[in-house]
């Protein structure tokens, strides 16, 4: 039994869309024995700051302990719209925050106890074949007082009529409405409190890195770990050396203390009150936790010197204290042998305070401590582990531990909106226009009578070979994503480019626009092949993601020979993939009209041909658009003086170089590195504005369309 | 001679838009009356509000409820105090919460549901009103045993009676230890029954010569034993003893084991009530405004209770409102207090409404006629008018061909149903497709003789107000329904103190097993559970069906012996009364169609008081035969031209044969094994049947046409309504109808006990015509002519229906 999902509706910036938080159970995959892995069994929900991370873990904390709101716990934009309602005079919907929790069920259990769930269970979640069946929870938070509220409603558009006073004063009267948590059923019955309480099936721990670290942390810690296991040790042998040392040592004091001082204590006592009345009488108390607390002492080695807890890292200070929490968390679950809750750890943004290579080791940290310190209580943990994250680092250190991006949730703002992406090994491979083709596929299986005949049938040995791609790209994103994790996930913006050139130019001219330079835009230098494989990842993530590739036409060797410069693209084909996946005409590129958009993927290339001619490289391009500019033409007669000085000719004649373009990108493609630096080194020398060479066309038109999408995707997340 | 009434072509449909505008004058008077009500509430004026059907009686108390929490509100939730709102049934409930929106301040329910919740937490007091009515159910039973002189009674524990005080003793305690053989054989042939106890019974002369008075003194003394023992575990504080226990589902007394029945909570409620000042303290502190929905059909005790509620609250000067919400004229239950509201809680401020929010113009009229009395209902709207309604005579074999008319006319379909109320109990279970389980129910010796009780008992939409025994089944129906539809939740099968330690293997492996169950039959299914029962060897199994049937000792004999005990062998007089109706009938029929009406009268006279006093004891072979004599006396009678006429060999015939039939070929049969017979064919009726019975209860039939009795449509509003009616209800209630006809226009010379039947007539008419928004057809079964002014009166025009 674990949790599987919740939906949140309403709830901050959660609106009615996208709002699906998918979580792993508390069993992963099939271990060895004896080896713990908690990276697959961990949800990792993943967002820029102000996204909705810490809103999913706030909902399950008032969901399953408060059970309170507040006013500003309801989406603003969803209570203007009800007032706009109200206002027309429409009383058929109240404020109200939904949660929906799904709950997966193993029906094969019989470790489980169904106490807690069943008034949610139907006949058909017991008797359907599945291993694994859903059983859903819908929580709504709802006015207790229904007549109260229209009245009082009604009143109040009758006495504003300024329409952001009356929102403020409609916000006062949801702060004081009384509202209560009512729980219903899959088809919308209520549930009576006597039969059911959240707080029954689930249980909630919430560890905030950033809030538990204090001088004395690191030593806690050290004592919570260094308890539980003198408890665990106690309870295997009766007698322990340490119980009786410390009663030993409380006779010794006792004595001691006692005969001192009982007397003149109570002689002084006396004075005040009669001694038959009132006596003291003094003896030691020296516990083990005592102990521990105030007499144990710990000294921190680094090489030879000792030095104080206070100067620890607090890197490490954070991540002991994060797994001291996890091991007081175990020592306090009952040893037993069925459950009947659903337990839930959560830990915020472990990542305060550590850097970086400890971020990426964070999940094998954790795992290292705790299967070393639990291995031996054979105590079955039935919980299951969320961590909140804006760190790079410790996705990718998830990525990796589990070797698999199933159980991320990605969250972002979409139209000032939180909008949820659950990542898994199949969505982020599968292009959803691609996706359409493998479901025809089914079909016939489904119906092996009916085969349609059109349908082209796949050989075992064709999906086979098709399974192998996907593994292998699946297999190549995961190792490639470690490098870009945090331009994927965390950049505004992304511009993919199939070249050095590109990348190093385009850094130049960005951050000189004014309105580019205030977002975080990451640069992807990636062949375009290879590039795919992202783009499926991309579109879920749903950051505006520019790609600028080439028109690479197919020439001939002999056309390569010859140096064709091309002004006509009848009946001509590209070789550039991205082209042959978005273009609805394939290879063919004579009719190509537009760049290609497809949500928030933007593909630009060299659409117009520039002074005549079509260019099939970045390189080329910049060329056409530059070939009068003297920094264009000074560069190139110095990386190839005499390539240069063949092309333009004596006299100098610049013209040459636009109908030599082909050529001359040819040539220098072996020297694209020191071409671009050197591009690079003179543009930003030069203090002449007028001097410096021009984007191609086509990149400008890319550009511009990233500023309308970076404005409207950050503009979501600055504002709410 | 065929005489069509001419009606416009084409009536049906939603064609017309109408009953849409609210005159602002009529808005106005109905804010008026709200003011009324307000005023009332403001100053703590108990109020008595009587409106008409259909008159937004349910809008008024939402009103009030509104206007109540709007005011008083915040005053209400600063003290934790409550508004009780108490409604007729659950289907009622959720109307108002509906009507209402979520609210916390306002505590609807049924008034069963509202009282245990108000006095179960009092288990001493609760426990000690049960050891009292403990003690009177001894007292009576002992009086039965030993003392009660009444012939009946006598006959029945003659036998036990002439043993020596010792005897007894020993009797009594012998018997209890032979419980087991008792029961086994319980359902067996007498001469098996008597071989079984032998001769261990041998010192109690003649006390086994009568198997069914030994089986009935028996029955009395496990019966004082239980409760004795009862007692004593209340006395000792054991487990189990200390509460009484009050469950909605079941409408049984199980008073030995501390379970109550919706009866006896309402008798122990009132009890308490009365007992205890604190309790009522308790009540008004936290209800300080109790708001009653169909105060009409409310229990009477539940009246009392309130008056004793209102009496000492202002004995103690504190501030209550109780509010009656309903109409005297449609007070169709005969426990309903109807119009004697004000007797039993006088000092009541009456108002009154005079709308209807409901029907066409054409139908308020005549429901006006009906009613007769200072109310007399307007349309709210301004465009009321484009209903229609016609009365029509015709013969009971046109009754379909004149329902199919109307369909095609009124172009029923499942958007635009049709309803159709039927007045014979049998008829609604013919066309709801269930006509074996009324018949087998109607046959049994206890509805026999609580024929009235039927049509509730088993009949009602409302499950809580069904008799013990189809409570009962409907508990199995129900079971069947729910674990045959995979959307049944689980907590509405499986009790939360079966589930709640199960792991979920456990709970796979028992929905399996109960999915296994099966029978053609109900009785083959209930056989299957208890088989199940014994073999299966799930204990999970087990509780779930001892929940279920929850009866003592849980076997299928002992399901047996309950159900024969209930429908046949306790109820004595049964099958005595049977014979009387199926006399009466032999006498009734069209035998005397052209006698004087003095000498029928005479006749009757003669015949009523023979069936009184000297009828016979079904047990008695002799007494039969002195009656039969007596009966041919009376038909050989030369004064008594009256059956001259009739043919006085032809009757004799029929009388003979009649005894024959009914009596001699039985009775030397054991009256276990008629009972047994009638049983087995109630438990062979097809399961389908059950489920349909299940849904016509459940409210939730499928059809476009749909058949109601009269009593069950309460509260309910339909577009189309064709009523099917004839002279009498029932054989109990002979004429029922043709005599209001005959009296409406003069009421005035009926005596008390004909006025009380006048007045039930008259608001069942009502509450039956009332339901009709647009299309009312009445199709009248018998001959009118007797009484056609009567009906002119009301419905104007009689029009012929098929042939005459």
């Amino acid at each position: 039994m674990h949790l599987k999902s919740l939906k949140i509706t309403n709830f901050r910036k959660f609106g009615k869309k996208n709002n699906v938080i998918e979580f792993v159970g508390a069993k992963g995959d099939p271990l060895k024995p004896g080896e713990i892995n908690i990276a697959p069994s961990t949800t990792l929900i993943v967002g820029k700051n102000n996204s909705g991370k810490t809103t999913v873990i706030e909902a399950l904390k008032k969901l399953i302990t408060e059970n309170k709101f507040q006013a500003n716990d309801f989406n603003f934009i969803y209570l203007n719209s009800l007032l706009k309602g109200y206002l027309k005079g429409s009383f058929e919907q109240f404020p109200s925050l939904e949660f929906e929790v799904q709950v997966a069920i193993d029906f094969n259990s019989n470790c489980d106890l169904v106490t807690n769930i069943a008034p949610f269970m139907n006949i058909e979640n017991v008797t359907s074949g599945d291993k694994e069946r859903d059983c859903q929870i819908i929580l709504k938070y709802e006015i207790k007082e229904t007549t109260k509220f229209v009245e009082e409603t009604k009143l109040l558009i009758s006495k504003y009529k300024d329409k952001s006073i009356l929102f403020r004063k409609f916000l006062e009267i949801v702060n004081s409405t009384e509202f209560k948590l009512n729980c219903y059923d899959s088809k919308g019955a209520l549930i009576d409190k006597n039969k059911f309480k959240l707080n029954d099936l689930f249980k909630i721990k919430v560890i905030s890195a950033n809030k538990i670290i204090d001088d004395k942390s690191l030593s806690k810690t050290f004592n919570r770990i260094i308890n539980f296991r003198y408890k665990a040790e106690k309870n295997r042998s009766a007698s322990s050396t340490v119980d009786s040392e410390i009663e030993k040592i409380n006779k010794k004091i006792t004595t001691s203390v006692s005969k001192a001082h009982t007397k003149s204590i109570n002689k002084a006592l006396g004075k005040i009150e009669s001694s038959d009345r009132l006596e003291v009488e003094l003896s030691a108390d020296l516990t083990f936790d005592t102990l521990m607390t105030n007499i144990i002492k710990y000294e921190y080695k680094e090489g030879e010197l000792y030095i104080p807890e206070e100067q620890f890292g607090l890197g490490y200070s954070s991540l002991m204290t994060i797994i001291g929490e996890l091991i007081d968390y175990i020592e306090r679950y009952p040893q037993q042998e069925c459950h009947s809750k659903v337990n839930l750890i959560c830990i915020e943004e472990p990542e305060a305070f550590m850097h970086s290579q400890m971020q990426e080791l964070f999940i094998k940290h954790i795992n290292d401590a705790i299967s070393y310190l639990i291995a031996d209580m054979k105590k079955e943990i039935n919980s299951q582990l969320i961590i909140t994250t804006h760190s790079s680092h410790i996705l990718n250190s998830k990525i990796h531990s589990g070797n698999s991006f199933n159980n991320i949730s990605y969250i972002t703002i979409v139209d000032n909106f939180s909008n949820v992406v659950n990542l898994n090994d199949e969505n982020v491979m599968e292009d959803v226009n691609a996706s359409e083709a493998p479901t025809e596929i089914e079909t016939p299986v489904e119906t092996p009578v009916e085969i349609p005949v059109e349908t082209p049938v796949e050989t075992p040995v064709e999906k086979k070979m098709k399974e192998k791609n996907l593994s292998d790209d699946l297999k190549f994103l995961k190792k490639h994503i470690k490098y870009k994790v945090s331009e994927l996930f965390f950049s505004d913006a992304v511009i993919f480019v199939e070249g050095v050139t590109e990348e190093t130019l385009l850094s130049y001219y960005i951050d000189q626009d004014e309105e580019l330079n205030k977002y975080y835009i990451s640069i992807f230098n990636i062949n375009g092949a290879h590039g795919l494989v992202y783009h499926p990842l991309i579109k879920l993530l749903k950051v505006p993601t520019l790609i600028i590739t080439d028109l690479d036409i197919k020439r001939t060797d002999i056309e390569k020979e010859s140096h064709v410069q091309i002004s006509d693209l009848n009946n001509l084909t590209t070789t550039n993939k991205t082209i042959v996946k978005y273009n609805p005409n394939k290879e063919k590129i004579d009719n190509l009209s537009d760049y290609f958009e497809d949500d928030n993927l933007f593909v630009v290339f060299q659409l117009n041909a520039v002074e005549g001619y079509f260019a099939t490289s970045f390189e080329e391009s910049f060329i056409l658009a530059n070939y009068k500019n003297d920094i264009l033409n000074a560069v190139l007669e110095i990386i190839k003086p005499n390539i240069y000085k063949g092309i333009v000719g004596n006299p100098i004649d610049k013209e040459n170089l636009k109908e030599k373009s082909y050529e001359l990108q040819k040539k220098i493609s072996g020297s694209k590195s020191d071409f671009s630096n050197e591009l690079l080194y003179r543009i930003v020398v030069n203090d002449d504005v007028e001097a410096i060479p021009i984007l191609p066309k086509y990149i400008k038109d890319g550009l511009i369309w990233l500023k309308s999408a970076v404005k409207n995707q950050v503009k979501g997340g600055t504002e709410s | 001679m065929v005489e069509e009434c001419s009606e416009e072509s084409s009536k049906g449909g939603h064609r017309v838009m109408s009953l849409s505008e609210i005159s602002p004058i009529s808005k106005q008077e109905e804010l008026g009356v709200q003011a009324l009500i307000n005023y009332s509430i403001d100053n703590y004026e108990n109020v008595v509000f009587n409106a008409g059907a259909g008159s937004g009686k349910t809008f008024a108390l939402t009103e009030s409820l509104k206007y109540i929490i709007n005011k008083y509100g915040d005053k209400l939730m600063h003290h934790n105090q409550k508004i009780m709102c108490i409604t007729y049934t659950n289907v009622a409930t959720n109307e108002i919460k509906d009507r209402l929106g979520n609210s916390d301040i306002v505590k609807v329910s049924t008034i069963h549901e509202r009282l245990w919740a108000l006095i179960r937490e009092h288990k001493k007091e609760l426990v000690k009103i049960h050891i009292e009515k403990l003690h009177e159910e001894l007292g009576r039973l002992r009086f039965d045993l030993i003392d009660n002189a009444e012939d009946k009674v006598e006959k029945r524990f003659r036998a036990y009676r002439k043993l020596s005080e010792g005897l007894k003793d020993a009797f009594m305690t012998d018997l209890i230890a032979s419980k087991d053989i008792f029961y086994k054989y319980y359902d067996k042939p007498a001469k098996e029954f008597k071989g079984a106890f032998g001769e261990s019974l041998y010192q109690y002369p003649n006390i086994l010569n009568n198997v069914a008075n030994f089986k009935k003194t028996v029955n009395t003394i496990y019966k004082i034993d239980k409760f004795e023992y009862c007692l004593k575990q209340i006395g000792l504080g054991s487990p189990n003893f200390t509460e009484v226990r009050y469950e909605d589902k079941y409408n049984t007394d199980i008073l030995h084991r501390m379970l109550i029945s919706h009866d006896t909570l309402l008798e122990y409620s009132l009890k308490i009530v009365k007992t205890y000042d604190l309790l009522k303290r308790l009540i008004f502190d936290s209800y300080p405004y109790i708001l009653i929905d169909e105060y009409q059909d409310t229990n009477k005790s539940v009246i009392h209770i309130m008056k004793l509620i209102d009496e000492h609250a202002k004995s103690i000067q504190r501030k209550l409102f109780i509010g009656y919400f309903g109409d005297t004229a449609q007070n169709i239950y005969e426990d309903g207090v109807g119009s004697e509201l004000t007797n039993i809680h006088p000092g009541l401020k009456k108002i009154d409404k005079q709308f209807n929010r409901r029907s066409h113009s054409e139908i308020i009229d005549v429901i006006n006629k009906i009613r007769n009395d200072h109310i007399k209902q307007k349309s709210i709207f301004a465009d009321c008018t484009g209903g229609s309604l016609k009365f029509y005579t015709g013969t009971d074999e046109f009754k379909h061909d004149f329902i199919n008319k109307y369909k095609i006319k009124w172009k029923i379909n499942s958007e635009n149903k049709l309803h159709c109320l039927v007045l014979l109990n049998k008829f609604v279970a013919e066309f709801n497709e269930f006509p074996a389980i009324y018949k087998h129910f109607s046959d049994t010796a206890f509805y026999k003789k609580n024929y009235d009780r039927l049509n509730t008992e088993l009949l009602s939409n409302d499950p809580s107000k069904l008799g013990s025994i189809p409570s009962l089944f409907y508990r199995i129906s129900q079971f069947i329904f729910n674990i045959g539809n995979s959307e049944t939740s689980l907590s509405s099968l499986i009790d939360k103190k079966i589930y709640s330690k199960m792991t979920f293997l456990k709970l796979k492996e028992l929905i399996a097993l109960l999915k296994t169950i099966k029978g053609d039959s109900l009785g083959e299914y209930i056989e299957n559970i208890f088989e199940k029962y014994d073999s299966s060897g799930n204990s999970h199994y087990r509780q779930v069906i001892a929940e279920l049937i929850n009866i003592e000792g849980c076997t299928y004999q002992n399901f047996i012996n309950y159900l024969l005990d209930e429908l046949f062998l306790n109820v004595g007089s049964g099958k005595t009364l049977d014979f009387k109706l199926k006399l009466k009938d032999l006498f009734d029929e069209e035998l005397f169609s052209k006698a004087d009406q003095k000498e029928l009268d005479e006749f009757k006279g003669i015949f009523e008081k023979l069936l009184e006093d000297d009828f016979f004891s079904y047990i008695d072979i002799d007494e039969v035969n002195s009656f039969k004599l007596k009966l041919h006396k009376v038909i050989n009678d030369d004064e008594l031209l009256i059956i001259e006429n009739a043919g006085r060999e032809a009757l004799t015939a029929k009388v003979d044969k009649l005894f024959d039939h009914e009596i001699y070929s039985i009775i030397d049969i054991d009256e276990v094994e008629s009972a047994k017979t009638k049983l087995c064919e109630l438990l062979s009726v097809d399961i389908h049947q059950w489920i349909l019975w299940y849904e016509f209860i459940e409210d939730e039939q499928k059809a476009d046409i749909i058949y109601h009795t009269y009593h069950g449509t309460k509260g309910a509003e339909f577009d189309n309504v064709i009523i099917i009616m004839e002279n009498d209800f029932g054989r109990m209630n002979r004429n029922k109808f043709s005599s209001f006809f005959e009296h409406y226009n003069d009421s005035t010379s009926l005596d008390m006990e004909d006025n009380l039947k006048f007045n039930n007539t008259k608001n069942l008419l009502y509450v039956s015509c009332s339901r009709a928004i647009k299309n009312l057809r009445i199709l009248y079964l018998d001959d009118v002519t007797e009484f056609k002014d009567g009906i002119k009166s009301i419905f104007g025009e009689i029009c012929q229906y098929g042939r005459s």
